[in-house]
């Protein structure tokens, strides 16, 4: 910066823009704030892993070794923030920049100044949500759900979590404006709406359903600051309130948020799948429809996270049958993936791997959801350690690999260069068989009764726990080698093809050279006959 | 295409899209507006589909004597209040439709003056639409001087509409410590 003051009145030298520094803060460019997303994510990625491996060091055996409880409860909580705000939502903000202009013929995002605030507007609250740890009474220790009373007794950490939320929220309402009038107005001619590839598709309506319920979870989070300091009794039992309320709210967002996880990995597989079976995805439209619905039925299952505050038995019926009619259109989606596949051409490339991954492993976690969407049932497994094997499930091998695999796929675009595909393959299976070392025995434990969110457990506990801690610190080991391998890369990569997988056909694959070049399309392309048919 | 046509046609792309960004911004204060309207929606609805205990309505005050149900007493403090409170009576049994007071006895256990404010509930939570209290301490504040005792009753009487297999209700109080909200207000 001081560089910059130096030269205050000497920009003569356009041609060279500006310096490193000057350019992170100032870039509006899609692509330079798609990879600053996307290494965000990738840090966060890691701290919340580290985090993750110290609750495990402590449930390796009974007893209290590695932290306190109260640690333990600040890190159970910061990890899933830190997971779901900073790493996965980060991540695919990162491709939609990188990607969404490319796909549909597109200079830049929309708005490119709000693109850029909504990326820095993040950093403070990572400082807040770390900082926290750092403050009198520690981060806050209540669970992400943030249930009162509980968290109306937190000291300041608490507070500065709230201001976090209020932070990311609007970071993820402006990237979202951004998506939807990006992909809704800034269409090359010929690229219609039902042309775009199912990445744009997914992260339209995930960017509606962001806006829809980051002002409620905005809202509900307002209302725990001003019962906190300001005296109201919104979900104080003390004053007529209810925390029942707060539950209700918290998951009227919260129920919609697992879907903005899920969804754009959903539009990843879609387009990654077809490229190595070298066939286009079977039922195009019925994927969007699919799509469509599932973001319009996850506003009215908020209750299935609430089978045990005593709704009346026609509520939960309702929120039980509700959530069932969900596997419809999932299991649409998980059909035309099998289908696309069926009698394709298919090679088993590092991205392909994680999508097969992604099939088979989210199946796996979407039916031990539908095992505890039946409401009698999940009274006996609410808040156990079925319910963390069931989520983790979803969120690991979807949100997760559907990254991974992104990463693998389009890191030859990005950079011009070609990852190391033993290395790659290493990843996957050592994470592969990491993650259901780690997580599969959670089932067990859940069905025998282990509370979640808890640092210590019964004896009879420990065979499982001791194998999930070791299944933990092996997928912990597998993450360093996607590291490695990115970084090899970037720095010494092998020259990538334009068009480096056969079967791809999306614009950025077809009509842009690798790397992509700082600026595309700056002429609006004639995407009439090039776009891919369905 | 020409430049001239790509300078018009990216005006006209950045028109529509401020259009856009316009309708997409209402959203974010509709969804504010809804969230905050859940609380007096959620009072609504509980009105309505008569869940809510407290809300509920009856005319019907002839006491029944054909039946007898035992109305147990619960008193709870909010964790670290510095006061004691226990039901003088544990349980009594009633008629339903017959008027009955009951005294709780709570004493102020802390070395200077402190302010509560008890909050019921019902078990089974249901029977709370059946339980009328004609008056009671509860929802109020209620200051006790260091080492006060006092009794406070609680008049009720049980609708007799109550479902037949009903034999047990329990009510129980809660009493929070808002002698610090009382002074901030």
């Amino acid at each position: 910066m001081a560089h910059d003051a130096a030269h205050d009145h000497g920009h003569d030298h356009h041609d060279h823009g500006p310096g490193p520094w000057t350019r992170i803060f100032t870039t509006t460019n899609h692509k330079d704030i798609g990879s600053m997303y996307l290494w965000f994510a990738f840090f966060m990625f890691f701290v919340g892993g580290a985090m993750a491996l110290v609750l495990r060091a402590e449930l390796f055996v009974p007893g209290l070794q590695v932290v306190q409880p109260e640690i333990f409860n600040s890190l159970t909580t910061v990890h899933a923030l830190v997971m779901i705000f900073g790493a996965v939502m980060p991540a695919f903000v990162g491709f939609a920049n990188w990607l969404i202009p490319m796909q549909i013929g597109a200079a830049d995002m929309a708005f490119p100044r709000m693109n850029n605030w909504s990326f820095w507007i993040m950093i403070p609250a990572a400082l807040l949500l770390f900082g926290s740890f750092l403050v009198p009474g520690g981060a806050a220790a209540s669970g992400w759900t943030l249930y009162p009373p509980l968290v109306t007794q937190g000291g300041i950490g608490t507070d500065m979590t709230i201001f976090a939320i209020h932070l990311l929220g609007a970071s993820s309402i402006m990237g979202s404006i951004n998506i939807i009038t990006t992909i809704l107005n800034l269409r090359a001619p010929g690229m219609t709406l039902m042309r775009m590839p199912l990445f744009c598709w997914t992260w339209l309506i995930t960017a509606y359903l962001l806006i829809a319920t980051m002002p409620v979870l905005a809202g509900a989070v307002t209302m725990l600051l001003t019962d906190r300091h300001f005296g109201t009794s919104f979900f104080n039992a003390a004053g007529g309130g209810d925390p029942t309320m707060f539950m209700h709210i918290f998951w009227f967002f919260g129920h919609p948020e697992v879907y903005i996880l899920i969804l754009p990995a959903f539009g990843i597989v879609s387009q990654i799948i077809p490229a190595f079976a070298r066939k286009p995805l079977f039922g195009y439209a019925s994927m969007v429809y699919a799509t469509a619905s599932i973001a319009i039925l996850s506003f009215i299952v908020w209750g299935h996270h609430m089978f045990t505050v005593g709704m009346p038995a026609a509520g939960n019926l309702f929120f039980m049958f509700a959530t069932m009619l969900i596997a419809v259109p999932t299991g649409v989606k998980i059909f035309n993936w099998i289908a696309t596949m069926w009698r394709g051409s298919l090679t088993f490339e590092t991205p392909m791997l994680f999508c097969i991954g992604f099939l088979c492993m989210f199946t796996l976690g979407g039916f031990s959801g539908l095992v505890l969407s039946i409401a009698a049932v999940d009274i006996t497994l609410h808040n156990t350690y079925y319910v963390v094997a069931h989520f983790h499930y979803v969120l690991f091998p979807g949100a997760i690999w559907g990254l991974t695999a992104a990463v693998y796929f389009w890191l030859p675009k990005f950079t011009g260069k070609m990852y190391d595909e033993t290395l790659g393959k290493w990843h996957f299976w050592i994470s592969a068989i990491a993650f259901n070392i780690t997580f599969f025995p959670q089932h067990f434990l859940g069905l025998a009764g282990m509370p979640r969110r808890i640092p210590d457990y019964a004896l009879q506990f420990t065979e499982w726990n001791t194998i999930s801690t070791v299944g933990a610190f092996l997928l912990g080991f597998s993450q360093l080698i996607f590291l490695w391998n990115v970084v090899k890369t970037i720095r010494s990569g092998e020259k990538a093809k334009d068009k480096q997988w056969e079967g791809a056909d999306s614009v950025e694959w077809t009509h842009l050279p690798s790397p992509v070049p700082y600026h595309t399309f700056e002429t609006v392309p004639n995407l009439k006959l090039a776009a891919p048919a369905h | 295409m020409s430049s001239v046509d790509l300078g018009q046609f990216r005006r006209e792309q950045q028109g529509e899209a401020r259009r856009t960004l316009y309708k997409l911004l209402l959203i974010v204060p509709v969804m504010l507006v809804f969230c905050a309207s859940m609380v007096p929606l959620y009072k609504q609805i509980c009105q309505v589909l008569g869940i809510s205990a407290s809300l509920a309505t009856t005319t019907n005050t002839q006491v029944d004597a054909s039946r007898n149900i035992r109305v147990d007493f619960d008193a709870n403090l909010n964790r670290g209040f510095s006061w004691r409170f226990e039901p003088v009576e544990k349980f009594v049994s009633v008629h339903p439709g017959a008027v009955v007071t009951v005294n709780y006895r709570v004493t102020n256990m802390a070395p200077h003056a402190t302010t509560g404010r008890a909050v019921p509930s019902f078990g089974p939570i249901e029977a709370g639409q059946y339980f009328q209290k004609v008056s009671c301490f509860c929802f109020s504040n209620q200051t006790l001087q260091a080492g006060e005792t006092r009794d406070m009753p609680v008049t009720f009487y049980l609708d007799n509409k109550m479902p037949k297999d009903v034999e047990a209700i329990a009510l129980s109080y809660t009493f929070f410590d808002v002698t610090n909200e009382k002074n901030r207000s």
